[in-house]
């Protein structure tokens, strides 16, 4: 177990380098200089010469990467060009709002979404089961920035039940759970449609097995054929589908920020691209990449925990 | 409890988007406590579905005719919360493939506890210690490492012990052995033989073995049902069975025992032909399209049950004369 662990943190430092090496090709790549894309044509040429230093752009590629690892590594991540903070700062201050806004759409996610997949399971062939079925497909259709942007004119400015824009008053707890629904319920109802099918799918193979004809042999209740003997096993897909849609939660946090002016990640991300801030764009990817090869690890012990057979592949 | 077991009649259709196959008709038997009853026939005789009628586990799409009627219980009359009552408590089913009979990813231990959900009356470390015992009896030795195992870690015989101790923890009446060797080799298979034969000395239930192995049921049953294309075709004790068989089907199916040539063959003898559509089903005696013995009255009428003896019965228009 040890050994799997140390192997999946190996290659996910191996995979946090690849990205990196990646935008900074893409950036590198990019025609144009950026300090004349940040400055605007009438420039003068020391102050182009001034912000391509500061930004590191006269050293070669290969150069600006190491030099770029070797500083994260002692928790520098560059500073912003515009205002001069560091970087890790403003990535400190922003990622706990994005964190809470994104574990906030999963937990709602997963709560709706297994006991959903669950009940369809149990109600196979009913009218539950098939509206279950046309309503997750319907919400899986509907991208979350669609679902933010109707949202927000029906809840905030028609109805005006919840705010429109931020992330709640400092402090106040209230108006921050108020603020979190909306942004929260546009990326995870996708996600529930998502994890009662994954659940549904998984569960219905698994009802097959030989072993549920066991278990309903010795009598035991359906209820907990469903809830222990079978989801133990369905809900093992699910996470793994979970983690590796976490990349695609953490990026409609971007589009669903932009839409409520939520500040966060997402914001930082889209703000320091249209201003070409290439410091904050790469200690932001870098944090980025850094959660999600996290998260990815830790559901695949979390797989290694609950399923004896793949603990055993990797003990040894 | 134990009560004798009688099956009166008894008739199984499942609905299919094919037509309706008639998987079992009018099947009757009979077991008294204390008997190990052996059912055998070739693959898709009926055997699966008869053992899974009496073990209530019928999928949905089955229709029941006829009765079984287990002590003062008619169990095709029950509603499904008291077949779920008897399962696992009245009646226990060995199932056939020990390699996935058990969960995957839940401890042996965990799940020879939740089948003794019955038994209200005793705590957790009260039915551990249940699991330690039977685990004994069936010659498991160092039972609280096995209860900490996942299946897999352990072999197919051992697992196919653990499923007979799970069965036996209920105090079944009725104990269903499902074709227990077949997925066994040959070493394990006469292992398990033996295992089953030491427990039928203390056990008073009925014990129903179900097998394509002739071999198997010669050595474990008192009485033998013989099963073709969903119909019981001969009846009787072991030996009425092995020596004196009167169904050309049975006669048959002992000619092609590999256990009983005491030579190489060139090739190995088979019925020829095979198994009548369940859909379509001649209109007289089943066996008639592949019947050697085969005459007049045959594939016209179907044949009458011959008693032969108290307890032999034969269903062959040639067992008349």
């Amino acid at each position: 177990m040890l050994t799997y662990a140390v192997k999946r943190i190996g290659l996910g430092l191996l995979i946090l380098v690849f990205v990196m090496v990646t935008m900074y090709a893409a950036v590198f790549l990019v025609p144009g200089d950026p300090a004349t894309v940040a400055l605007g044509p009438r420039a003068t040429p020391e102050l182009k010469r001034l912000l391509t230093e500061r930004m590191g752009l006269d050293q070669p590629v290969w150069w600006q990467i190491i030099e770029f690892f070797r500083n994260a590594l002692t928790g520098n991540l560059g500073y912003d060009v515009w205002s001069n903070r560091p970087v890790s700062t403003l990535v400190l201050e922003a990622l706990p709002n994005t964190l809470i806004l994104g574990t906030t759409a999963l937990m709602t996610a997963l709560i709706l979404g297994v006991p959903l997949g669950c009940l369809a399971v149990v109600k196979r062939g009913t009218l539950a089961d098939h509206l279950i079925g046309v309503l997750s497909v319907a919400v899986i259709a509907v991208p979350s920035f669609v679902v933010a942007i109707y949202s927000l004119l029906l809840f905030a400015v028609t109805l005006r039940w919840l705010p429109a824009i931020g992330a709640g008053e400092a402090g106040d707890i209230g108006s921050q759970v108020r603020a979190l629904i909306l942004p929260a319920l546009a990326i995870a109802l996708g996600w529930i449609g998502y994890i009662s099918r994954m659940v549904r799918a998984s569960m219905m193979e698994v009802m097959n097995e030989p072993h549920i004809r066991t278990a309903r042999s010795f009598g035991l209740p359906e209820w907990k054929i469903v809830s222990k003997y079978a989801l133990r096993i369905a809900i093992i897909p699910t996470i793994s589908l979970v983690a590796v849609g976490l990349g695609g939660i953490l990026s409609s946090a971007v589009f669903v920020e932009a839409v409520f002016s939520r500040p966060g990640i997402g914001k930082l991300i889209t703000d320091a691209v249209n201003t070409r801030n290439y410091p904050v764009v790469m200690g932001t990817v870098l944090m980025m990449t850094a959660i999600y090869v996290s998260i990815t690890i830790a559901a695949d012990l979390l797989i290694a925990r609950l399923d004896p057979r793949v603990r055993d592949v990797f003990r040894g | 409890m134990t009560a004798s077991l009688t099956v009166e009649n008894l008739s199984v259709r499942y609905r299919t988007p094919h037509g309706s196959v008639h998987a079992l008709r009018h099947v009757n038997m009979e077991a008294r406590p204390g008997e190990v009853i052996g059912i055998v026939g070739e693959s898709g005789c009926g055997k699966s579905t008869l053992v899974t009628a009496l073990a209530n586990l019928l999928p949905a799409n089955a229709s029941v005719d006829g009765s079984i009627r287990y002590g003062a219980l008619d169990l095709t009359g029950l509603d499904e919360r008291h077949r779920r009552a008897l399962r696992g408590d009245e009646i226990a089913l060995v199932g056939q493939d020990p390699m996935t009979a058990f969960n995957p990813v839940l401890t042996i231990g965990d799940q020879l506890i939740d089948f003794q959900h019955h038994r209200k009356d005793i705590g957790r470390a009260d039915k551990k210690n249940r699991i330690a015992d039977m685990l004994a009896k069936v010659g498991i030795s160092d039972a609280d490492r096995r209860m900490a195992n996942y299946p897999h870690e352990l072999s197919g015989g051992m697992r196919q012990r653990v499923a007979i101790a799970a069965a036996l923890l209920t105090d079944p009446g009725l104990l269903i052995a499902d074709e227990p060797t077949t997925a066994l080799d040959v070493t394990m298979e006469a292992q398990i033989i033996h295992l089953l034969r030491e427990l039928r000395r203390e056990y008073n239930g009925v014990i129903i073995v179900v097998s394509h192995h002739l071999g198997v049921i010669a050595e474990l049953c008192d009485r033998v049902y013989v099963m073709y294309a969903g119909e019981v075709v001969e009846s009787g004790d072991v030996d009425a069975i092995f020596h004196d068989a009167r169904h050309p089907y049975t006669r048959a199916l002992l000619a092609c025992d590999p256990a009983r040539f005491h030579e190489r063959l060139e090739r190995l003898p088979t019925i020829p032909g095979s198994l009548p559509s369940l859909t379509q089903l001649p209109v007289g005696c089943v066996y008639a399209p592949r019947c050697a013995d085969c005459f007049e009255p045959c594939p016209v009428h179907p044949p009458p049950v011959v008693r032969l003896s108290a307890d032999h019965a034969v269903s062959c228009h040639g067992a008349r004369a």
